[in-house]
This record gives structure tokens, C-alpha cells and sequence, in this order.
């Protein structure tokens, strides 16, 4: 039985928590560029 | 009376509950005050910006399954179930494109009905309704079921109470602001989520290391860490293709490309595929970190709100109870907006009633989302337990409109009676599949055999089409003025 490495599970659950964040993140720049351009709706 | 492994007093329960129901509704008034005319309720004013725009497509996408299913597959078929859920992103990926296309071939449409009744004629497109409106149903009441056994188990709120809590708060706010309404609360539902997600994930991460969780499954389940688990890889196709199904078709996601300004649809549903994926990795790291973390799980789609009190006590169960709120609402919204919509246009305008004024049509716009919002109370009120197997029944179904929807946006020599007989035949012979064979493969079916019959018949007969035709410029009435108050003279 071939199994994944130890590193493949910290990369998958340390990349997943920082993409959310980046996620987060992203969602507030874009409304502030929108507010600021008057793009919201 | 509350269960006993609920982890949030009753009265806890309902003061969120309250508070969260009070604050979207005050929400939908408050948006609702833009939706003064029929593109405004129906489609928020097709004018939707960026930041909107992948919320509302990323909050769309994280149903409840998301937060509950995704540890129950990551403890299921390991770090292969964790990864087979996320692929489920990859059908916003691939909407990209098309929602970029939809735009510029529809600029007046308003569903995914409206396209198949121009590209491929009436027969097709009651098809494609019937399975649609089933599908759609079948979501909705899958979701206000999940809100009504997730608020008893977490808070011991009584099912009834909590199901028609969640539905008549979601039915309430979606009536007063349309999809004004359903966009706004889902960028604030998008934030809530994803910070619920992380502060969850930090913690264990402070509290477990990722070497223990490794060993504790190789001694525990070492099959879960198998990069050839067969179970496993069979799922990945199965989400796959039930996921790319299911955001070509349905009106959900058609609404929202209609709604997006020009420009915006592709690169927001692009980036909606980017915070969404992780989002089922991250819920699926809960449940492998209960084996460090002691935690007995009696029910696996139960494991992360379980994990959470467990990590944060009392905090983690109030921030676990609103993340899975979040995702409910902002799925039930979206349902009752876009089905509201294929009832409003294409049973009530196009089959009924053409003559319809814009003041008409914003009325049974609000009557189609009052009337879903009650059938799908009636329907959730016995707490049918099968009801993700009717979900996924409608699998083979959804998948075979995959070609005829992603053919007829970009191929303009599909034969129309083929796309009919792909639409059809793809459902029944992948039922057939799903009842012979296994439910699993049955989505998989559903479309091969779509793709083959479409493709046969269009290379034997291929007919050309006019993409103009897809512009279709709605009538204007002399009475189209929403706030027209004189009767009009005969």
C-alpha cells in the first residue's frame, strides 16, 4: 500500500487555513476597490 | 426536548438564532429599498460588481454539506474524500467562461430556461424544467431539513422549530430584497464563513500537531492515508461530474452571471473557485484531528461541531453554530430567489401569462418565493431521512445536461432534436445506472451517454443556429411602470 507522506498532509491543511484567509482577505480588498470606484451593485 | 449530546444551551441556541434572524431581515429592508424594478428584485439590477459577485458564488456553494459532509468524507475515504470534496470547485472553475459568454449572448435573459427554450425549442426545454424544478426543490428541502437537525443537535432547538425558523427568516428576507437581498447577506455569510473556518483550524493547529494527526491515522486507519483507495478515486468522478451537472444547469448560478455587471461574471466565478476550495480540505482536517484530540464521534456528519466545542468550549460551539447557519441561509436564499425566478419566467411569463406587465411580474416573483418557501416547509415537516439519497438520485440527471448546455453555448452546429434525446436518454439510461450498477456511478453514466448521443447526432445532422436568437428583447407593455397606480383605460 502506498501512502501519501506526512509533508503532503502538513502542505494540504497549512496551504488550505492560508488560501481561507487569503479568501477573506481578497473579499475585503475587492469591496473597498468597488466602494471606492462606486462598483458595488 | 433537547438531545443530550447537544453542545450549546437551548436558550443560547435561540438568542443567536434570534439575533442572526433579526439581523438578516433588517438586511433584506434595507437592500429591498434598491429592488424597485423587476431586474432590480429578480437579478439586482444586472450591475453586480467584483467583490459581490464572488461572494455571492462562493457563500452559494458552501452548503451546509460543506461544513458537515466534508470531515464525514475526510474520515470516510481519508486525505482522497478531503481532496474529492473540493473538486466540487472545479465546476465554478470551468462556469467561468461560460458565465462570460451568457452575458454576452443573453444581455436580456433572466434563467437558464430562457436558454434552452431558444437554443433548442419548446420539447427540451420542458424537459430541462422538470428536472430542474426537481432538483432545485429537492436542494431546498434537503437544506431546511439540515438547518432544522443541526439546530436540535447543536442547541437542542425542537426540529420543527428550528426548520421553520431558518426557512421563514430566509423566505422573509428574500421577499423584501430580492436578489438585492440574496447578494448583500452573502457576502457578509461569505466572511463568516471562512473566518469560522480559520479560527477553528488555528486553534486546533495550536492545540495538535500535524505529525501526531499522521500518526494517529497510520496506527488507527492507515487505508484513509492509501493514494490508491479505489473507493476514493470512484467519488472524485462521481463529485466531479454531479458538480459540474448541477452549476451548468441550474438557475442558481445562471442568475448570478445575469446579474454580474459585463465583465465581472468570468473573473468572479473564477475567484469564488479559489476561496471555495479549501474550504472543504480545512472542515476535513477537523475530523482527522479528533483521533488526537480524544473525541469519540457516535455521528460523523456531526464531527465538526463536535470538534470545534471541543477545541474552543463554549466559543467554538457558538462559532461552529453560526458558520453552519451562514451556510444554510445563504444557499436557502439563493434557491428561493433563482427557482422564484424560472416560476416568475418561464411557467408564469413564457407558458401563462406573455402579456404579463413588469408590475405583474414583480408580483408573482414575490408569490413564486412564498409558495417554494411553503412547499418546502410542508415537505420538511415529517423529517424524511432519506433525503440526500433523492439528492443524489437526481444526480445522472443533472449530469446529462452537462453537453447539451456547455455544446449550445459554444457550438453552433448542434442538432436540436440530438440535444433533446442527450438531455432525456443521459437521465434515463443513468438512472437505470444508479439502480442497477451503483448510485455512484450513475452521474458518470448520465453524461457519457449524453455526450455520445449528442455528438452522433450532430456529426450525422448538424444544424446551424443564429446566435442573435439567444438576444431575445423582453416586450416592453404600456403598462411596464412598477409604480403605475391609474388602471389602464380599455
Amino acid at each position: 500500500m502506498t501512502l501519501f507522506p506526512p509533508l503532503f498532509l502538513q502542505i494540504l491543511i497549512f496551504s488550505a487555513l492560508t488560501m481561507t484567509i487569503l479568501g477573506a482577505l481578497l473579499l475585503l480588498v475587492l469591496l473597498i476597490r468597488d466602494l471606492k470606484n462606486k462598483k458595488v451593485w | 426536548m433537547a438531545p443530550d449530546s447537544s453542545i450549546l444551551p437551548v436558550g443560547t441556541g435561540w438568542t443567536l438564532l434570534v439575533i442572526f434572524s433579526i439581523a438578516w431581515i433588517a438586511l433584506g429592508l434595507y437592500w429591498g429599498r434598491k429592488a424597485n424594478t423587476l431586474d432590480g428584485y429578480m437579478l439586482a439590477g444586472r450591475n453586480v460588481g467584483l467583490a459581490l459577485g464572488t461572494a455571492t458564488a462562493m457563500a452559494t456553494w458552501v452548503t451546509s454539506n460543506t461544513v458537515m459532509l466534508a470531515p464525514q468524507f475526510a474520515i470516510q475515504f481519508g486525505l482522497w474524500g478531503m481532496l474529492a470534496y473540493s473538486t466540487a470547485s472545479f465546476g465554478l472553475f470551468l462556469f467561468a467562461p461560460m458565465a462570460r459568454r451568457i452575458r454576452q449572448l443573453m444581455p436580456n435573459g433572466y434563467t437558464s430556461g430562457d436558454f434552452i427554450r431558444l437554443r433548442y425549442g419548446s420539447a427540451t426545454w420542458a424537459v430541462f424544467l422538470v428536472i430542474m424544478i426537481f432538483y432545485s426543490l429537492t436542494w431546498l428541502v434537503s437544506m431546511a431539513m439540515a438547518g432544522g437537525i443541526v439546530l436540535h443537535t447543536i442547541a437542542g432547538i425542537p426540529y420543527q422549530y428550528g426548520m421553520t425558523a431558518i426557512l421563514f427568516v430566509c423566505v422573509l428576507y428574500t421577499l423584501f430584497g430580492g436578489m438585492y437581498a440574496v447578494i448583500g447577506t452573502d457576502y457578509i455569510q461569505s466572511l463568516i464563513i471562512m473566518l469560522g473556518v480559520v479560527v477553528v483550524g488555528g486553534v486546533i493547529l495550536l492545540q495538535v500537531n500535524i505529525g501526531e494527526v499522521y500518526q494517529s491515522i497510520l496506527v488507527e486507519q492507515p487505508a484513509l492515508l492509501n493514494v490508491l483507495l479505489p473507493a476514493a478515486i470512484m467519488v472524485i468522478f462521481n463529485n466531479l461530474l454531479f458538480g459540474f451537472g448541477e452549476i451548468f444547469h441550474n438557475n442558481v448560478w445562471w442568475s448570478r452571471a445575469f446579474a454580474m455587471r459585463q465583465g465581472v461574471g468570468s473573473k468572479a466565478f473564477l475567484l469564488a473557485g479559489f476561496c471555495w476550495l479549501p474550504i472543504p480540505i480545512a472542515a476535513g482536517f477537523f475530523a482527522l484531528g479528533s483521533g488526537v484530540l480524544g473525541i469519540n464521534i457516535t455521528s460523523p456528519d456531526m464531527v465538526g461541531p463536535a470538534v470545534a466545542s471541543q477545541v474552543l468550549g463554549m466559543a467554538g460551539a457558538v462559532v461552529i453554530f453560526i458558520v453552519i447557519f451562514s451556510s444554510l441561509a445563504s444557499s436557502i436564499d439563493s434557491l428561493l430567489a433563482a427557482t422564484g425566478d424560472i416560476l416568475t419566467e418561464d411557467i408564469f411569463r413564457k407558458a401563462l401569462y406573455p402579456q404579463a406587465t413588469e408590475a405583474t411580474l414583480r408580483k408573482a416573483s414575490a408569490w413564486s418565493i412564498v409558495v417554494l418557501g411553503l412547499i418546502a416547509w410542508a415537505v420538511s415537516m415529517p423529517r424524511i431521512t432519506d433525503l440526500l439519497g433523492v439528492l443524489f438520485f437526481a444526480g445522472p440527471m443533472v449530469a446529462a445536461a452537462i453537453w447539451p448546455i456547455a455544446a449550445g453555448l459554444y457550438w453552433r452546429k448542434v442538432n436540436r432534436l440530438g440535444a433533446l434525446l442527450a438531455l432525456a436518454g443521459g437521465s434515463i439510461i443513468g438512472l437505470i445506472a444508479y439502480f442497477q450498477i451503483a448510485p455512484y456511478v450513475a452521474a458518470l453514466v448520465g453524461a457519457a451517454v449524453s455526450m455520445v448521443i449528442l455528438l452522433v447526432s450532430t456529426w450525422l445532422m448538424p444544424q446551424d443556429f443564429d446566435w442573435k436568437r439567444l438576444n431575445e428583447v423582453p416586450s416592453k407593455s404600456p403598462r411596464s411602470d412598477l409604480n403605475e397606480r391609474q388602471p389602464q383605460s380599455i
